[in-house]
């Protein structure tokens, strides 16, 4: 694969299955649209591919640490590379890729709506795309 | 090879935890390796943490996975284990594994043989307790309790297929990632399964040696300690989800 920034985000758009658009927030595994727990773990990869994408191209190292990829997109948010602030957002889809992946626990998305996340991160993709 | 489930092994040290003592015995132990285990920075963190869970309301309170039996590496959270509210955390460096259950959905876990539940009562440092561990640990080791291995195959089998999803999008850090969790899944699955009780997940490996599962416990190790090849990962992990289609078929 080439070193394209964006490749990550490419990848996602062709990969991201359609039904994540309109699944439900239920506090249940499963839904008549799919698995919740691979929506948030899709959505997960998704933004942390957007802050990658920049860092990247502005040679920032995240160490390919989820934290530090958090810090860093709080970083580019200030900096004006990103319209939102996606750090609250990859902190909150980490903790519940982990919690429904390992602990078997019910998605808590502490209120907010799988559409509003994927609302936030579509943008910061484009956004990604264009600074990359 | 679920319904094989039976053996069971002494509970937590089958110690007398209704013992004043012997309680108190416990949680010195813990609270030095707490403080002993810990680099300055992480044993501050803790502290932090646990600080802020009490003032939340948590009626326990212990610190849980690599940390809590010095096996650190460099993929490793901090992970606590909390009876009580979740508490509002600042941001920090480390990245925090902060799970927080009511004193009911306590009960019920316990109740359902949850395996995080009774690592926590077996290897965890416990740090702050009302009333919760010490009475799950009384009654674990009383009715000798084993957790349930059944619900770590589903779990393993959903993360298998979402790790060579991934796999195929070319994100191949994000798939190892996922493996290791699929793989760590299916080990504590089949250790369960077969009575012994899983360690840490860098353990896991050695666990798995001698057995069957020796494969599992290589390709585990692999996304640990390693960088996997891409081709043998694949490998494990389609071999992976044929056994745990069999396993979970079974058991149903």
């Amino acid at each position: 694969l080439a070193p394209d920034p964006s490749r990550k985000m490419d990848q996602w758009r062709l990969t991201t299955p359609s039904w994540l658009v309109n699944i439900s927030n239920e506090p249940s595994h499963t839904s008549p649209m799919g698995d919740v727990t691979q929506a948030i773990t899709w959505l997960h990869l998704a933004a942390e591919a957007a802050v990658e994408a920049v860092a990247e191209a502005q040679s920032i190292d995240t160490k390919k640490m989820h934290q530090r990829k958090a810090k860093v997109a709080h970083d580019l948010y200030q900096e004006g590379v990103f319209t939102v602030d996606l750090r609250p957002t990859l902190l909150l889809l980490n903790e519940a890729r982990k919690g429904t992946n390992y602990g078997g626990l019910d998605v808590d998305l502490e209120g907010r709506s799988t559409d509003e996340l994927y609302e936030e991160i579509e943008t910061a993709v484009t956004e990604a795309e264009g600074a990359a | 090879v679920v319904s094989s489930a039976a053996p069971r092994q002494s509970g937590p040290a089958c110690r007398r935890w209704d013992d004043d003592e012997v309680w108190i015995d416990r949680l010195r132990r813990d609270a030095r390796a707490a403080g002993s285990d810990q680099a300055d920075e992480l044993g501050a963190i803790t502290t932090e943490v646990l600080s802020r869970a009490r003032a939340a309301g948590a009626l326990s309170f212990a610190v849980t996975g690599s940390v809590a039996v010095n096996r650190r590496t460099w993929i490793s959270d901090l992970d606590f284990y909390v009876v009580g509210p979740r508490p509002r955390l600042p941001f920090y460096d480390e990245e925090i594994d902060l799970y927080a259950v009511t004193p009911a959905e306590f009960r019920r876990r316990l109740e359902d043989g949850d395996d995080y539940l009774h690592w926590t009562l077996r290897f965890g440092l416990i740090l702050h307790d009302r009333g919760p561990l010490r009475s799950a640990l009384i009654t674990v080791t009383r009715e000798n309790l084993w957790p349930d291995p059944r619900p770590k195959a589903v779990q393993a089998r959903r993360a298998a297929a979402m790790a060579i999803a991934i796999l195929r999008t070319g994100d191949f850090d994000a798939a190892v990632e996922q493996s290791r969790i699929a793989l760590s899944l299916a080990a504590r699955w089949w250790l369960l399964a077969a009575g012994i009780f899983p360690r840490a997940r860098s353990d896991l490996p050695d666990q798995l040696r001698a057995g069957e599962f020796a494969w599992l416990g290589e390709a585990l190790r692999a996304t640990i300690f390693e960088r996997p090849d891409a081709t043998e990962l694949a490998r494990a992990l389609e071999r992976l989800q044929s056994t745990l289609d069999v396993a979970t078929l079974a058991a149903s």
